[in-house]
């Protein structure tokens, strides 16, 4: 038996050897990439049937019992219907914002090199660090907002207090921090755009709004599907800004689906509840993509010709 | 995502054909209006992003009292700059800080390795199912890593890491959009000269250091930059995998510190923002300094 398994590897081996033994240089990313993230998404598969509370050495199989469950936990539904208000306001300010916002600095005016600088800055602060930065502005009594209503004579809301305004106060920190992510994104699709095409349309008298209506806009369908699957991911995910803003709070109103996924796992220990609601999280993500991919009828895998 | 460069540059990017008929420069009243309309709004976006920032550094120069008073926080009604050292002091922040810039340093270091050898071979080596092995480099820059940090947590203390600079650096060792990012970089190096290389008697690992890497130094340095902001600032897997306060990275301290300000008194406001100065005023230099190969990376990654 032994000796027919070597017959049969050998030329294999040998083969591979003339191909490109250096094929092996890939392997450390490839076990590292298996090791901390594929086997990480097999066993929360696992973990998703299983019940456990993180310290017994009992783990118990209990079938789909965690997503029955889910289903029937109020905060569970809170949370992934807030994800989705996170996810819908983000996209429908950051992706048209970023376009006009992008649109703008791409003209010839002084001074939108600095605005462009400007806009982008925040997508390299710490999530924390901005998100406490906001709660002082945010602060009822004493930040610059509070003030600015004191002024003409009213009193600030408390804006972190309330379900539906915590939710607001948060997405607003949000979306200051990543806009100028995606006006980037944007700039960089407009100025890869063939100039000839503009410059023929306006021979041919066309108004500039129209240029960028029929001409620039079209051509920018493939970047704004990239952000708009990139702000969707993004926005699926969102966890730094409720630590510190609300701590999820008032209540559970402000939960994400990561939050509730945080305080599953590592406030109750149920992990099995955890697991179930992290797949769900990435069955949504990648019906997501999926969909807008589809939808579009845009390649799904980004291209990697060069 | 369609747009690939080598389309792009097929056309020149100015014609110089003669243009018959300009298009008519915009003047009168409307113009004007229209520009002051479009400044105003530019205006207003700026100062919306620079507001939280200029309050925070405000803040951090003020005495508490100024911030608890009628006195409006846009600018300090005197200087105290000790806040700083009162908020150095009220945390190990030094201690942050070098947890932070080792762990960070190490990521990169690793995932420059790693990935410029993963990216030579997915590039210039022909191997058995290099597409197959491909794709899935490409599916892991799609997972979700938020949504695997429950299991990602209990294999980590399976293998007895937490709370341990093994369990911050380790997983993240490698990065698939390195790979990938790199990958396309190297592409556009010229596979002849390897060849020659290797005719010459050069090995693979001489010729990614001799030949490749050399030539590929813009995209190692947007590389290094994106992934090393990125895991400077990183809250969320620092949180869950450390406890204590020896191997707590800067953002876990200072929300740690934020939350436990002032006790059961009034939030020290003053000290909290010294401390968010700590955070944000290294990365805003460094933004400073590397804005065009920051630029230039997202920039890539948007149009790919």
């Amino acid at each position: 038996m032994a000796d027919v398994r070597l017959a049969r590897h050998r030329p294999r081996l040998f083969r591979r050897r003339r191909g490109g033994a250096a094929g092996f240089m890939a392997l450390p990313a490839l076990l590292l990439l298996l090791t901390f993230i594929f086997a990480p998404l097999v066993y929360t598969i696992v973990l998703s049937f299983m019940h456990w509370n993180l310290i017994s050495p009992n783990r118990t199989f209990v079938g789909l019992k965690n997503y029955q469950n889910l289903v029937g936990t109020p905060d569970f539904v809170q949370a992934l219907l807030t994800t989705v208000v996170y996810s819908g306001i983000f996209l429908a300010i950051v992706v048209p914002g970023g376009l006009l916002l992008a649109k703008a600095v791409d003209t010839k005016r002084p001074g939108m090199q600095a605005v462009r600088s400007v806009l982008f800055m925040p997508y390299v602060i710490p999530l924390v660090g901005s998100a406490i930065a906001w709660e002082w502005v945010l602060n009822p009594d004493h930040g610059v907002i509070a003030h600015f209503f004191t002024l003409f004579g009213g009193k600030a809301p408390d804006l972190l207090s309330g379900r539906w305004t915590a939710v607001l106060a948060i997405e607003i920190v949000f979306i200051w921090q990543y806009i100028g992510f995606y006006m980037l994104i944007f700039l960089s699709g407009f100025q890869s755009l063939d100039p000839s095409l503009n410059e023929a349309a306006a021979v041919d008298g066309a108004a500039s709004r129209r240029i960028f209506w029929s001409i620039e806009l079209p051509q920018m369908r493939p970047v704004a599907l990239f952000a708009i699957v990139f702000a969707t991911v993004q926005s699926f995910q969102l966890f730094d800004q409720i630590y510190v803003l609300t701590s999820g709070g008032p209540g559970t109103s402000t939960f994400s689906l990561v939050y509730f996924i945080y305080i599953e796992a590592f406030k109750f220990f149920k992990i099995g509840s955890a697991a179930a609601a992290s797949v769900v999280l990435m069955a949504i993500l990648s019906i997501l993509t999926w969909g807008i991919f589809r939808f579009t009828r845009e390649k799904p895998a980004p291209r990697v010709t060069t | 995502m369609t747009q690939t460069p080598a389309a792009a540059t097929t056309h020149p990017r100015r014609v110089d054909v003669p243009i018959v008929q300009r298009r008519r420069k915009p003047s009168g009243r409307g113009h004007v209006l229209r520009t002051t309309i479009f400044y105003i709004i530019m205006t207003l976006v700026v100062i919306g992003i620079l507001l939280p920032l200029w309050t925070m550094a405000v803040a951090s120069l003020s005495p508490v009292k100024s911030l608890y008073s009628n006195h409006v926080p846009l600018w300090p009604q005197s200087f105290r700059l000790s806040n700083f050292v009162d908020a150095w002091h009220a945390a190990p922040f030094g201690r942050y800080y070098l947890n932070s810039i080792f762990t960070t340093v190490a990521i990169v270091v690793l995932q420059l390795i790693t990935s410029s050898l993963a990216a030579y071979a997915f590039a210039f080596v022909r191997f058995k199912a290099a597409k197959a092995v491909f794709g899935l480099v490409v599916l892991a820059m799609f997972v979700p890593t938020q949504a695997v940090f429950v299991a990602s947590y209990i294999l980590i203390s399976d293998y007895g890491w937490i709370d341990s600079y093994q369990a911050l650096i380790i997983p993240f060792a490698a990065s698939a959009f390195g790979i990938f990012f790199l990958t396309q970089s190297f592409r556009s190096f010229p596979y002849e000269i390897i060849e020659s290389g290797r005719v010459d008697g050069c090995s693979h690992l001489r010729a990614l250091r001799s030949l490749v890497l050399p030539n590929a130094r813009p995209a190692l340095a947007t590389l290094a930059l994106i992934n090393g902001v990125f895991h400077f600032n990183y809250f969320f897997w620092p949180l869950i995998i450390t406890n204590s306060e020896s191997h707590r990275v800067l953002p876990v301290g200072l929300t740690t510190m934020a939350s436990e300000s002032g006790g059961d008194q009034l939030i020290q406001w003053n000290q909290v923002m010294a401390a968010d100065v700590f955070m944000v005023a290294p990365l805003i230099v460094l933004f400073a300094l590397a804005q065009r190969v920051m630029v230039r990376g997202v920039a890539r990654v948007g149009i790919r």
